[in-house]
């Protein structure tokens, strides 16, 4: 058997795998989008882009739309930042590095969901630490996932804790990864800390900024576990996200084909932002082309 | 073209190894035999009785069983899932309650009128209470049977006793007036650790949950009787909506995020005066390990208002799939299963309160403190109210929690808040085809 023909046998288990896990899916949602499901009989109806043109006047869609961009835009501002800064230090020779690395690490080992409860009763007015804490400090406690105005927060700060040493591991990893010339020849001409940081550490560390980013916007624009466990959108709808709607129109109204209209909507724009970023990584040379 | 050629085979041949493995799976099942009974269940106490009486059947009878547990949140979709798809994976199906309608006029359960006259039965037992009866029947009282009922929920009014009885109500409050004046006394006297009244008020279920007897009590419908007509704007239904405010304003702050769980908390740790709750905690009240309360909690109907009060029923049914292939050996089990000596076992293993007036009447149960609810009990299920029979409740109840959530969390007034829901859910039922 030639070369070539082995190569097509060699790649048609992984060819249909694709087509049957993700085209067929693909074009069956299609399919769905185009439909409505009848709650009472079970009847499918086509309705062409009804569903689409739905979602324009839907409230409780552009809701969770606004929602999920505020949750996204400052989980991984911050996270960016902490992980960054984390990274930073730690990359520096001192005793017990080693140590804080792995303390560091620990929030990521927990499943989503396991810390979501840890963090509600962390939360809870009466019994929760937090309001202890605040009480120690001579503040008032809050009502944290409890308030319409500060519930969104209140779960971007359970992220935050989570997810920040993912950013901060992939950034050392970058940090680590950077050879140490450029460090040489900007101490001969003189480069002061910060001149280091801007012209040598930042432009060096860009992919892995651009890597780490893209893989928690990605993330964070399907965030599910914390609101669907803490505070089921709530209250005041002030915490529904995109994933949650979507799960809901879908799971428990059995609105399917709005529930997959809405779901493209998603697919696509997490597909444009995250384009952004591999498109700013193929320049960077990360990818080869 | 042998390029072609081989481009198809390769593809064909992977797709015979995969269809042999699953062929290979699927017969390991089919020599299983046909008599196999499956469950699926809620993996909770209420369901758990379920599934060991069905074990303890297989022993009994020689039939093979399977018990398919999932958490609340998880187990409507799968059936949801079973049933449209009429797969006839599942020979028995726990389901709660407000999801019935859908199940039923969708044609998913099985008409289990025939196997009763087979048995030489009319129906249920008239031993079951009137009200569970009437929700396993569609439509709703008068229809054919398409479940039994397996576990009797139903609200009840939870109060503390020594505090109730310094105010002169021995027997818990009777109107909501009073539930709000005595109330408003413990929580302005607390000092910010003990409260009057504590307010379930997650958005979604619990809010509505909570507050639909409160609706009722307050002489306000959420729909005409023929479900026609969407009825939240009442003045009855503003009045209702106002008064929940003032229970906020009683309740521990932060109630916008509370769910039954929560309450019980507050009432076991003694810093909660009253509640509505389920009586899924009332054996907690009376166990020391648990409970700083014990021997203080009462129990009582919902109190009234413009109305007599009324609880919103929540019972478990249990039912068969119009696609299963074991629908005699299914409900051969469910009769033996809901029978009062099998409800006895189920409240004496797991607590899960009855639906036979027998069980809830049985001198030896009644004797036991953790029971001492069931009188109550018995008298809320007998006056209680279903959720509104209608396919679409989920996604009304939804729309409705969403408006009490702003309601709970002080962003919308009770006059808002209503416009807003009469609106919605109005064309929720327009979609649904209810509303014309």
């Amino acid at each position: 058997m030639s070369d070539s023909r082995l190569k097509y046998l060699l790649l048609a288990p992984a060819i249909i795998l694709l087509l049957v896990l993700t085209v067929y899916p693909l074009v069956f949602a299609v399919a769905a989008s185009l439909q409505t499901v009848n709650v009472r009989t079970g009847a499918q109806r086509f309705v062409g882009l009804a569903n689409f043109a739905r979602i324009a006047s839907d409230p409780l869609f552009w809701n969770a739309a606004r929602n999920t961009a505020i949750y996204t835009g400052i989980a991984v501002t911050v996270e960016l930042v902490l992980g960054l800064a984390m990274a930073l230090i730690l990359t520096e020779k001192f005793r017990s590095r080693n140590l804080f690395r792995t303390i560091f690490l620990t929030p990521m080992m927990l499943p989503p969901i396991v810390a979501a409860i840890i963090f509600k009763i962390i939360y809870m007015q009466q019994y929760g630490v937090a309001n202890w804490f605040l009480g120690l400090l001579g503040i008032k406690g809050m009502l944290w996932e409890a308030g319409p105005r500060t519930a969104l927060f209140s779960l971007v700060l359970v992220d935050i804790w989570e997810w920040t040493p993912f950013m901060f591991l992939i950034l050392l990893a970058g940090l680590q990864a950077i050879p140490t010339d450029p460090y040489e020849a900007a101490k001969v001409d003189g480069a002061t800390w910060f001149q280091e940081l801007r012209h040598v550490t930042f432009p060096l560390l860009t992919p892995a900024v651009l890597i780490a980013v893209l893989l928690r916007l990605m993330d964070t624009l399907r965030i599910f576990d914390q609101v669907f466990v803490m505070t089921g959108g709530g209250p005041a709808n002030s915490t529904e996200t995109l994933s949650l709607y979507v799960y809901q129109t879908g799971f428990r109204f059995f609105d399917v084909g709005y529930a997959t209209a809405m779901s493209f909507i998603l697919l696509v724009a997490t597909t444009v932002i995250s384009n952004i970023f591999i498109s700013r990584l193929r320049a960077e040379e990360v990818f080869s082309q | 073209m042998r390029k072609f050629l081989l481009f198809l085979i390769a593809p064909l041949f992977s797709l015979f190894l995969i269809g042999s493995v699953y062929a290979s799976g699927a017969k390991e099942q089919s020599t299983g035999g046909t008599r196999k009974l499956v469950l699926a269940t809620n993996n909770a106490p209420e369901g758990n009785g379920i599934a060991q009486a069905l074990r303890q059947w297989g022993q009994m009878k020689g039939i093979q069983v399977e018990v398919v547990a999932a958490p609340y949140s998880n187990i409507y979709e799968k059936e949801v899932l079973d049933l449209s798809q009429k797969t006839g994976l599942y020979d028995i199906v726990l389901l709660d309650d407000p999801w019935f309608t859908q199940f039923a006029e969708n044609k998913w359960l099985a008409n289990l009128t025939p196997y009763f006259v087979a048995a030489g039965q009319g129906g249920l037992s008239s031993d079951f209470i009137d009200k569970s009866t009437a929700i396993c029947k569609y439509p709703y009282a008068t229809g054919l049977i398409y479940a039994f009922p397996a576990v009797g929920n139903a609200q009840m009014f939870f109060y503390r006793k020594d505090i109730l009885a310094q105010q002169g109500m021995p027997n818990g409050p009777s109107t909501w007036d009073d539930v709000y004046n005595l109330g408003k006394k413990v929580t302005d006297s607390g000092g910010g650790t003990m409260f009057g009244y504590v307010l379930r008020g997650t958005q979604g279920n619990p809010v509505v949950a909570d507050f639909m007897p409160i609706l009722w009590s307050f002489g306000a419908q959420m729909f005409s009787p023929d479900f026609k007509q969407v009825t939240l704007n009442t003045p009855q239904a503003l009045n209702a909506v106002t008064f929940l405010t003032k229970l906020v304003s009683i309740s521990p702050p932060g109630s916008a995020s509370f769910d039954a769980q929560q309450l019980a908390t507050f009432e076991l740790e003694g810093n909660a005066a009253m509640m509505i709750n389920w009586p899924a905690f009332a054996a907690d009240f009376q166990n020391p390990s648990k409970s700083k309360v014990v021997g203080k909690i009462g129990y009582a109907p919902i109190p009234s208002e413009a109305t007599v009060g009324s609880s919103e029923i929540g019972h478990w049914l249990a039912a068969i799939p119009a696609a299963s292939k074991n629908k005699q050996a299914a409900f051969d089990f469910l009769q033996w299963a809901t029978s009062a000596e099998g409800q006895k076992t189920g409240v004496l293993s797991f607590g899960n309160p009855p639906t036979r007036k027998s069980v809830f009447t049985d001198p030896q149960l009644l004797a036991m403190p953790q029971f001492s609810y069931f009188p109550t009990l018995l008298q809320a299920i007998s006056n209680s109210t279903p959720r509104p029979r209608i396919a679409n409740w989920n996604e009304v109840e939804n729309t409705f929690g969403i408006y009490l959530s702003k309601v709970v969390a002080g962003t919308m007034t009770p006059q808002a808040a209503l416009a807003g829901a009469q609106t919605d859910i109005t064309a929720l039922m327009k979609k649904a085809g209810y509303v014309e």
